[in-house]
Parts: structure tokens; C-alpha cells; sequence
């Protein structure tokens, strides 16, 4: 069965526990950061920072000023256009859902990066491979949620079977809605289906999502062909090369 | 009180405080005009001698009647053979007050000259302590301060912070590493008033120390300093019963004398019912008594939880003080009668027929354990009287305040209006001091309200958060928070270097324009108001200017809590 988070920006305070238990259960280093007239930061995602809390400060029609969060990641896309392009197999679907990354096989390529309808994927220049939330397969596949979830103290990200989640999530909606609240339900249908479900109280825009976020494969899958092909004759030229070097020891 | 929340479950007083033991430190008198256990602090006028206090300090009606059992046992706890009949109990050994010892009035007799010495441990008062620059001018008038904490702080720093030349500081500063929580053991105090045993969970890094070893070496090593003195003055430290090992304290030792022993046998006492006047028993703070009720039974440590779907008592789960008592007052859960006024919620309620020890019928029963004479039956005299501290056994409506009892508005010392409610324009007791550097600014020249206020990524002065990389990636710089009106008034823009000065002293600042705060209008007149987080200092990982450079040195009339939330500057881009 597929398994999901459930983030609902109703109940998160924008305590950026998620934020920092990520990097923690990672090893991912801080950033250097300035305040750039924003709570938020890092300013964003990138090889150091898998999840970030996205704070967005919105006005009402009644002139009411509101303080939106959104944690932001990986959406785990069913139709995963990072996926679909990479050569190597280094991102690979783990069988509950989640886009996992094996960075031992990447090579750096970026076709992911460029691919990723939500901008999540990211290049890190120090390894020279792609970086990402993976939600956490090492506790997932032991029984744990991801590490972002255990450490939310109000219950705004939840983990479990992706049905689950939904009905829970459309509940939410209904009970929003008699508040007079005018919430959206984001990934039930987004690119068949993500494996990160959001409860909005803005439109998605309004957190910097898109509103309906595209597969990229057709534009990009020409140049991973190409990558593959270049691939393949690299590796051949390196065997051919080995084999010369092998010949010219043996003489 | 009025609506029935007190005395029921799920209901009563429940402090928010701000630190896990907080109500752990209270009880055990971190403050100035208490000794453990809520006893008063005696007094060079009122209490002269032991009997004066006693006479002056114990109620004629009520629970506190009780109180020459406490204060008697606490004096033979601390004093031991010392503490005689024939000399009040060793009484004189303990210092009298002359005066007010609380935080604010500390730093103005340091600010004075007044004081030599100052040991501060895991506070830092350079950074959080209000008119910072009077609170780091008043360190380097001290002879030797004593840091101990997990990283340099800006106390411990203060002689070579910003505008400070090192070469004109006298002050000898000594920093000791400190052991954080989870590197020692001991217990915490929970605001429901549960003692939780916490075990160590590491040991700590080089020569850091918990606080018991520091406390421990403090006093054997003074006591060695003072050995064979017959000055006066040196007898209560040596007569002090210390006996707690040579290393790290003997912690459960230390619980054990707070709970409380019969002088006679050693044996501790069940609670605090045990204790009398006469000298026969020792109890360090008589509110913990019955937490260690017999030898090696800490009842801090004890871990039994009711099932989730049960009424919460957890009568089962660490101590809490009084007699384990979970809800205070909890008679008056139940109707005059003695029945539960929630059935399904009852905690204690009068059977008439349940037997008493001595073989005689009627007592409370419940979950919890009765606030409240256990025999005594709902129609005897006094038997409706659930609040059993008070004389009257009544609750009050009017608490004993300085300025009380009626609530009156009152502006704060710097406000840019007039009171409006009020002929008076502040509270009138509220404590303003007099030194050089204790300036109040006028509306004239400080138009702006400020507000100073904490962050979810930093603790209090930040001397831990500010060198942990996590949470300096999340919250980097000091900023300063104001509306998009104030920001369009003064041409600066989301992001711009800002300079906000008081009349006590300026920050620099980013600021933070946003539609969170907006201007008031009152009256025909707009008044701004600005919000400056007050968790940087000039060491660490995240540098910035302190928030309580600007914040006046006020305090309440009750508690002298400091003046840091409403106060007056003026904000310039720069």
C-alpha cells in the first residue's frame, strides 16, 4: 500500500522543528544565513536543506493579515519527472511510495534538478550529485515515520497509508470549511498523485506552489536520451582505455 | 474560583512557566524573602529573635498553624546538634533581611559599589537583565565575579564587550565549565507540582561540573577555609550539617533531607504530619516531605501511568507535593454534602461508612488524596472550608497585592499617552531607581512603543542556541519588526539596516516590515509600536546587539518583574 505524508498548514505553528530534524537525522550542515526581512531561512532548498518551513504573510478581503507556513519538500510525485529522466537509476521508487535517491550511482548529471516541477531537487556542489528529501526509508523501512514527523509538536505532519491520509485530510477540509475557512486539498490528483498531501488555507500559489504542476519529461527526456547514449561510449571508451593499460603492463 | 474551576479535576492553578524547573527552584527558595517550603525570610526588624518570628509569622486559624513544626525542623535540619532549645534553635545563624534583595535592586547596589562578589550560575544577566549597559557597567564594580556556565556568556565576557577597555576592568572573572541537564541527575518540579526523578544520561565534556559538585565543593571548601574559627560570624557555616560525599553530591542523600528524619533514630518521616517544634525531627522543606518515606524509597523515581483513557490522576508517577496530592483544594470538587459535583470526574467524596485506622467511621475517599482533614465529615464545623491554607478556610476573591485590591489601569512608566482611566498616570509603587544611568525618556523625543519579546529558535539569552549552527542558520541576526505605515514614514524598506534607541541606549537591527503590526490609532494621534526579540549579545556564533540595552530599569510593585515589554525609543533607518 502507498504511504504518504499529510501536511496540514491548519495546524502547523512554524516552529521549523521539521526544518532542523531533518538535518539532524541527515547529517546536514547549517547554512550561513543572514535576515532577509523574513522569518524564513535558509532562503531555500538546496543539498543542506531537504525541508524548509515557508512562511508567507497574506491579507485577507477584510484587510486581516495572515501568517501562513507551509513545510516544504519533496512532494514524491507518482508521475516523478526527476525519476523519469535520470540515466543512471540513481533515483529509484522504494515500493510504498517514496522517490528514493542513491547517491552511489549518480553522476551528477542535473536532469533532475532542471525536471522537478515543485524546484525541490537540488545540485550539491560539493559531491557533485543530486540532493533531496527521500522520507526517511531507513526509518520508514523499520517502522519509524520520517524523522520530520516524529518531532512535529502539533500534529501538522502525519504519516501513513496515503487513503488514510486522504480521508483524514478531507475531513479536515470539511471541518475548515464550516469555520467558514476556504482551504485546499493539494496532491490527491497533482501528477497522478503525490505522496506528500497538503491541506491549504491559501490558494497554492500562494505558497509558491504551482497549480497544476506538469510532468516535465517531454521537454527533457531528448537530452537524457542523449546522456545515456554519452554514457554508454564513455563507458566504453574507459574499457578500451583499461584494456590498452592492462596490455602495456604486460609487455 | 466563581465559574468552579478550582479543586476539580482538570481544573486548579497551572503556572506556564518558563523553564522546566522553575516551580522546583521557587519551592526550594531561589528567591530572596522565602526559605523552602514558602516560610518567610525573617527580618531584622519584625523577627528579632525566634519567638518573635513564630508569634508574628503562624496564623491563630488554618493549616499554617502548622508552621513552628516546619520552620523548627527546617533550622534542625540545617543545623543539626547545633540547633539547640537553649539557643532558638541555632535561629541567629540565619541571615536577616534589611531590605529588598530582589533582582533589579542587586544590580543597583552593584551598580553602587555596594556589593564585592557575585556568583552566577547558568544566568546572564548582561544579556536579559533590563538597561543592560547600567547591568554590565555594575559588573565591573565588583571585586571577583564567579561565571559558571556552558559556554563564555556575555556576563562572563562583559570586560571585553563592546565599549568596554579591558585595561580599566578590576573585576577578577573566574568561568567554570558547567554540566548541562543530561549530564548529571537530580530532580525536577513540574508546574503540577510533580517531583520527576531525571537520570544522567551522559557524563559531562573536561572539567565541566554539575551544579551539586559546585555547590558541594562551595560549602566543604569554605568550611575548611573557616576550620577552628571562633569568629561569630563563621559558626553558621560551620555548623551547617554538609555530608553529602567529596565528589559529585550523594543526590538521593540530599532528597532524603528534605523529606525529613526523626532526630533520634534517623529514620525518615512519612510526612510532613511527623514533624514537631520541639526539636525531635529535621525536614528541609516541609512542602517535599513524604517524597523519600522510608530508606532507598525515592518516590520521585516511581513510574506508574494511569491508562490513557482514565481520569489522569497518576497518583502512581513521580511525588507531587503536598502528600502526593494531585489537585489542590480538591474538597471543593465535591458539593457541601461531601457527593462529587461531577460524578465522572469525582476525586474525593465522604463515605460515611468506610473505617478510619482507629476502627471509627467516615472518611474521604477517591482517587486522590485528600486537601483536607481525612475524618472530618462534611456537617462538623469547618466541614465545608476546602481551602484549608487560608484562616477562614474560604477561598478570597481579593489577593494581597501592593497597590490592591481593586484592579485600576495604570500606562507604563514610558508611555506616549495619557491614562486615560486614571488621575494617576502609573502604578504609583511601581520601583523606579535614581542612579546616572537610570533614564526614562519623554514622549517628545521617543515617540515609538516597544515591545521586546522571545523566538521559538532561541533560548533566553541565546548562550546555548546562539553557538548551536541549526538554530543560527534559522534565526541569524537581531531584527526589528514594525508595520508597513511606520516603514513607509520613516523611508525604510523590508530588509534595511535600522538603528532604535531608548533613552538608555541603541540596537542596530534589520527590519522586518509586516502587516502583523499596525498602528494605533488613540484618540486623534497615531501611535506606532515596534518588536525587537531580546536573545542576542555580542558572543557566540550569532552576534548582535543585546534588546535590553533600550529597556528601562522598572519593576512591578509585587514582584519587581522587570519593565521589558512596554517602553519608549525611536526608530531611524541606519
Amino acid at each position: 500500500m502507498a504511504r504518504a505524508i499529510l501536511v496540514d498548514t491548519s495546524k502547523c505553528i512554524g516552529c521549523r522543528g521539521c526544518q532542523v530534524a531533518c538535518k539532524q537525522w541527515h547529517s546536514l550542515k547549517a547554512e550561513p544565513t543572514t535576515f532577509w526581512g523574513t522569518y524564513e531561512n535558509p532562503r531555500d532548498l538546496s543539498a543542506k536543506t531537504w525541508r524548509k518551513v515557508k512562511f508567507v504573510e497574506t491579507v485577507a478581503q477584510d484587510g486581516a493579515t495572515r501568517w501562513r507556513f507551509l513545510s516544504d519538500a519533496c512532494k514524491h510525485c507518482t508521475d516523478a519527472s526527476c525519476l523519469a529522466v535520470c540515466p543512471t537509476g540513481a533515483l529509484l521508487r522504494r515500493p510504498w511510495g517514496a522517490v528514493d535517491l542513491n547517491q552511489d550511482v549518480c553522476n551528477g548529471c542535473r536532469y533532475c534538478v532542471a525536471a522537478c516541477p515543485f524546484g525541490v531537487v537540488t545540485f550539491n556542489e560539493e559531491t557533485g550529485r543530486a540532493d533531496k528529501c527521500i522520507l526517511c526509508p531507513d526509518r520508514v523501512e523499520a517502522g519509524l515515520d520520517p524523522a520530520c514527523v516524529s518531532t512535529c509538536p502539533t500534529g501538522a505532519l502525519t504519516f501513513g497509508e496515503r487513503d488514510d491520509l486522504l480521508a483524514r485530510a478531507k475531513r479536515r477540509l470539511a471541518e475548515l470549511q464550516r469555520r467558514g475557512e476556504r482551504p485546499q486539498l493539494y496532491g490527491e490528483r497533482e501528477l497522478s498523485g503525490l505522496h506528500a498531501l497538503y491541506v491549504l488555507q491559501e490558494a497554492p500559489e500562494a505558497y509558491g506552489l504551482p497549480a497544476r504542476p506538469r510532468f516535465a519529461t517531454a521537454s527533457v527526456l531528448p537530452g537524457s536520451l542523449l546522456s545515456i547514449a554519452a554514457s554508454a561510449v564513455m563507458g566504453v571508451a574507459a574499457l578500451v582505455a583499461f584494456r590498452e593499460r592492462r596490455a602495456r603492463k604486460g609487455e | 474560583m466563581l465559574l468552579g474551576n478550582i479543586g476539580v479535576a482538570g481544573g486548579g492553578v497551572n503556572a506556564l512557566r518558563g523553564l522546566s524547573n522553575v516551580q522546583g527552584s521557587t519551592d526550594m527558595a531561589l528567591l530572596f524573602h522565602i526559605l523552602p517550603g514558602y516560610l518567610g525570610t525573617p527580618t531584622r526588624k519584625d523577627h528579632p529573635t525566634l519567638q518573635a518570628y513564630l508569634e508574628k509569622e503562624t496564623p491563630k486559624a488554618g493549616y499554617w498553624v502548622n508552621k513552628p513544626k516546619f520552620f523548627v525542623s527546617l533550622l534542625k535540619a540545617w543545623y543539626g546538634e547545633a540547633a539547640r532549645k537553649d539557643n532558638e534553635f541555632a535561629y541567629q545563624y540565619l541571615p536577616k533581611n534589611s531590605g529588598n534583595y530582589s533582582y533589579l535592586d542587586l544590580f543597583e547596589a552593584m551598580y553602587a559599589g555596594k556589593l564585592n562578589g557575585f556568583i552566577v550560575s547558568g544566568q546572564n544577566p548582561a544579556v536579559s537583565g533590563p538597561n543592560s549597559t547600567l547591568e554590565r557597567k555594575a559588573l565591573e564594580r565588583l571585586e571577583w565575579l564567579v561565571v559558571r556556565d556552558l559556554f563564555e556568556t556575555e556576563t562572563a565576557a562583559f570586560w571585553k564587550g563592546p565599549g568596554v577597555d579591558p585595561a580599566k576592568v578590576a573585576t577578577e572573572v573566574f568561568l567554570l565549565p558547567a554540566a548541562t541537564h543530561l549530564e548529571r541527575e537530580g530532580s525536577y518540579t513540574n508546574s503540577g507540582r510533580w517531583l520527576q526523578w531525571k537520570w544522567k544520561a551522559v557524563d559531562p565534556p573536561g572539567d565541566a561540573r554539575s551544579d551539586g559538585w559546585f555547590a558541594n565543593q562551595l560549602a566543604l571548601r569554605l568550611k575548611k577555609l573557616y576550620g577552628g574559627s571562633r569568629a561569630p560570624k563563621d559558626q553558621p557555616i560551620l555548623a551547617l550539617t554538609w555530608d553529602y560525599g567529596d565528589g559529585e553530591p550523594n543526590l538521593e542523600k540530599v532528597l532524603a533531607e528534605v523529606n525529613g528524619h526523626t532526630v533520634a533514630d534517623g529514620k525518615p518521616v512519612k510526612s510532613f504530619a511527623f514533624l514537631a517544634d520541639d526539636g525531635s525531627t529535621a525536614c528541609g522543606n516541609w512542602i517535599y516531605s513524604g517524597v523519600f518515606p522510608a530508606e532507598g524509597q525515592n518516590r520521585a523515581k516511581s513510574r506508574k501511568a494511569d491508562p490513557p483513557e482514565s481520569l489522569g490522576i497518576n497518583a502512581g508517577w513521580g511525588f507531587s507535593w503536598p502528600a502526593n496530592r494531585r489537585v489542590l483544594y480538591n474538597r471543593a470538587s465535591a458539593d457541601p454534602k461531601g457527593q462529587p459535583w461531577n460524578k465522572e470526574k469525582a476525586l474525593i467524596q465522604w463515605d460515611p461508612n468506610a473505617e478510619l485506622p482507629d476502627g471509627k467511621k467516615g472518611k474521604w475517599v477517591g482517587p486522590d488524596v485528600p486537601d483536607f482533614r481525612p475524618d472530618l465529615a462534611p456537617d462538623a464545623k469547618g466541614g465545608g472550608n476546602p481551602f484549608i491554607m487560608r484562616p477562614d478556610g474560604k477561598g478570597g476573591l481579593w489577593a494581597p497585592l501592593a497597590e490592591g485590591p481593586f484592579p485600576e489601569h495604570y500606562e507604563p512608566v514610558e508611555s506616549p499617552v495619557r491614562n486615560l482611566l486614571s488621575r494617576v498616570q502609573f502604578n504609583p509603587l511601581a520601583a523606579i531607581y535614581k542612579a546616572d544611568l537610570d533614564r526614562l525618556g519623554d514622549p517628545k523625543e521617543f515617540p515609538i512603543v516597544a515591545t521586546t519579546y522571545r523566538l521559538t529558535e532561541h533560548l533566553h539569552t541565546g548562550s546555548i542556541t546562539r553557538n548551536l549552527p541549526w538554530l543560527v542558520e534559522l534565526m541569524p541576526n537581531l531584527f526589528c519588526e514594525m508595520s508597513r505605515e511606520l516603514a513607509a514614514e520613516k523611508g525604510i524598506k523590508n530588509g534595511d539596516p535600522v538603528l532604535v534607541k531608548s533613552a538608555r541606549g541603541e540596537v542596530r537591527a534589520v527590519a522586518y516590515v509586516t502587516g502583523r503590526l499596525k498602528p494605533f490609532k488613540l484618540g486623534d494621534r497615531v501611535v506606532h509600536e515596534v518588536g525587537i526579540p531580546w536573545h542576542w549579545g555580542f558572543m557566540g556564533m550569532a552576534k548582535g546587539d543585546s534588546a535590553n540595552l533600550l529597556t528601562p530599569h522598572v519593576g512591578d510593585a509585587n514582584t519587581r518583574i522587570q519593565e521589558s515589554k512596554a517602553f519608549l525609543v525611536d526608530v531611524r533607518k541606519g
